[in-house]
């Protein structure tokens, strides 16, 4: 009868300890689940985490047209990153931006500028423009664009151009092109914008 | 014997129990956990130029005065 009860306490402290490993067990999945972005339902044996980063850079991150005016007589210059051209005027013609994403995922890219084309420019019609192009090679970095290498006009909110952008190396570069209208009765002097380029991992 | 009942009740309620904490652990204990630490990404670029006074774009001349006279009779 002894023994009986020795096994019984025993027992009933491997019960205790079985359902503090299962209650354990439980906790630990229902709480690591909800942080599981990629869950896959296939087995593995590997503990480890997995950091995404969603970083985009330019890597040429300058416009610089230098000083110059519209000819006498015209009404408006042109100046053109994606011809590489100046028309109507003697700024120097400058290429477009490069902007790159050097993260690990892909993103979804909105871009906006800082000024409208009369804030920026000034003038009689003045037209502040930009193009969204894959880089030449690398032709597939851009998904899903909706005006791809077409002129449009320059937005001061984001507007989506990727979606997404992609991170593989060697098909993540795009170039970013702008086209002024720079009317003959603009603002006078130094003029500058700033491009803001937002990547959220998609 | 009821004594033994419940011993044999409470191995079999171990074994169950264990079990279910080694299912758990192998559906949920050796998977790859993926966090998102850096969901955004934000950059910036430069435009500008300079725009020279005085002397831009369509030129406004001066007022001429042209005189066409001829008398008539």
């Amino acid at each position: 009868m002894a023994e009986d009860n020795s096994v019984m306490v025993v027992a009933i402290l491997a019960v205790i300890a079985s359902l503090a490993a299962a209650g354990i067990s439980y906790y630990s999945a229902i709480s690591v689940v909800p942080k599981i972005s990629a869950y896959a339902s296939s087995s593995g044996t590997a503990n480890l985490s997995v950091e995404s980063l969603a970083v985009i850079n330019f890597s040429d991150a300058n416009i610089n047209w230098g000083s110059g005016k519209v000819d006498i007589g015209k009404t408006h210059a042109y100046l053109d990153t994606r011809s590489g051209t100046v028309t109507n005027g003697n700024w120097t013609p400058d290429t477009g931006l490069v902007l790159d994403n050097i993260g690990n995922v892909n993103v979804s890219l909105a871009l906006k500028v800082g000024k409208t084309a009369a804030q920026f420019l000034g003038g009689t019609s003045p037209a502040y423009k930009w193009l969204v192009r894959n880089a030449d090679t690398e032709p597939g970095a851009c998904v899903n664009v909706t005006a791809l290498d077409v002129f449009t006009d320059t937005t001061t909110s984001d507007t989506t151009f990727c979606n997404p952008l992609q991170f593989y190396e060697g098909n993540n570069t795009i170039r970013i092109d702008i086209n002024l209208s720079v009317p003959y009765d603009s603002h006078k002097g130094a003029l500058s914008d700033v491009v803001t380029a937002t990547g959220t991992a998609v | 014997m009821d004594t033994k009942k419940v011993i044999t009740t409470l191995f079999v309620l171990v074994i169950v129990l264990s079990l279910l904490s080694i299912t758990l652990n192998v559906l949920y204990g050796g998977k790859t956990i993926t966090v998102i630490s850096k969901t955004k990404g934000v950059d910036k670029a430069n435009i500008g130029l300079f725009v020279e006074g005085g002397e831009t774009g369509v030129s406004i001349t001066g007022n001429t005065i042209s005189d066409i006279g001829l008398y008539v009779e």
